[in-house]
């Protein structure tokens, strides 16, 4: 039931934090192997969405030092992935997905998991300051900050959120 | 939020990809098992997990709402085992999906040691059951068996907790009180999801 009640938020974390998302499939499985060999350990202070996300922080930073030393270059956003519409499919659809993937890519990786958190899975700033080892002030300013350039950028794709 | 957090959250909510890998959490039974079959000693000391991977396994087993059978008379439900069987359809009402009026039969067979109780939520939010003493609820040989009445629409989900002495008390929210068995040295056993539409 972990599974099925998070598996779908994680991979979608997972993608947006790496820019891939046969990767990010990759990290879930790792992400909950590792949660159920866990939960033993698991001390229930704090919810178990939040040590779950944890995981796939951690995991996800893993993978994109991985891709740096294996590729020594950026990760590639705009790749097709199996995740890429059919021709048929609605073209501004895959453009907008791109543009966000593009456009959260190019955020520093502290902000962009942020941002994810904040934005995307409904983290309150206390929750992602004890997550991200940092004050919830600090998160607060980073996500305003990481929000504005995404915005902007996303602009300049003519995404306008 | 503010005005910039929400305008991103509704685009990132409402783009982004298709679940079209049903098989992944197949694929992680299977790593679980790989490396258990690997390295037994290393499960010895979390001793939580095995029941919980394999309750999570044998409820993969377990067929969907929709196909609950009706009737009655089945036998002892395996350990770690959560059985669902409809019992009564809403008036008007026909088909194997559940439906809001449906009564449900949940069973479930009990470890020997500790207090179990079973706990039945919808949509993760709301406890519609307790079975601690409520009336709708039968402890005997080893078993609690349950009958539900489901009044609204939603996804359940059914728990068995077990603690070793005592058991915290459930808040309504799933993801808290599994939380606080499992901080309390307990087990929880979980059942597929059911849907009722």
């Amino acid at each position: 039931m972990l599974m099925d009640a998070y598996g779908p938020a994680v991979l979608r974390y997972c993608e947006r934090m790496l820019g891939d998302l046969e990767r990010a499939r990759d990290v879930r499985q790792i992400v909950f192997l590792q949660a159920y060999e866990g939960l033993g350990h698991f001390e229930g202070r704090s919810s178990l969405r939040t040590w779950l996300f944890g995981i796939a922080r951690h995991r996800s930073l893993d993978a994109i030092k991985s891709a740096r030393v294996r590729r020594h270059e950026p990760i590639d956003s705009t790749a097709p992935t199996r995740d890429d519409p059919s021709p048929s499919a609605d073209v501004r659809a895959l453009a907008v997905q791109r543009a966000i993937i593009e456009c959260l890519q190019r955020l520093e990786r502290g902000v962009r998991e942020a941002v994810l958190l904040r934005c995307q899975d409904g983290f309150s700033f206390p929750e992602l300051g004890r997550m991200l080892g940092a004050r919830a002030g600090t998160i607060e300013a980073r996500v305003r900050r990481g929000t504005q350039r995404l915005r902007r950028c996303l602009e300049h794709h003519e995404v306008r959120p | 939020m503010s005005d910039d957090e929400r305008a991103i959250a509704r685009l990132l909510a409402g783009t982004g990809l298709r679940e079209d890998d049903q098989e992944w959490t197949q694929a992680v039974f299977e790593a679980i098992d790989r490396r258990a079959s690997r390295s037994t000693p290393r499960w010895r000391p979390l001793s939580i997990l095995v029941p919980i991977a394999a309750a999570a396994a044998a409820v993969l087993l377990l067929p969907r709402a929709g196909t609950i059978p009706a009737g009655e008379g089945l036998p002892l439900p395996v350990l770690g085992r959560i059985e669902v069987e409809r019992l009564a359809a809403a008036p008007g009402l026909r088909g194997d999906d559940l439906h809001p009026g449906d009564t449900i039969r949940v069973r479930a067979r009990l470890p020997a040691e500790g207090r179990s109780e079973l706990w039945i939520y919808r949509e993760a939010r709301a406890l519609v059951l307790r079975c601690a003493g409520a009336p709708q609820c039968e402890r005997r040989a080893g078993m609690l068996a349950a009958e539900i009445r489901l009044d609204a629409p939603g996804t359940h989900q059914i728990l068995v907790v077990t603690g070793p002495g005592g058991l915290p008390g459930p808040t309504g929210k799933l993801d808290d009180d599994v939380a606080a068995v499992i901080a309390a040295a307990g087990e929880v056993r979980l059942s597929e999801s059911i849907e009722v539409r």
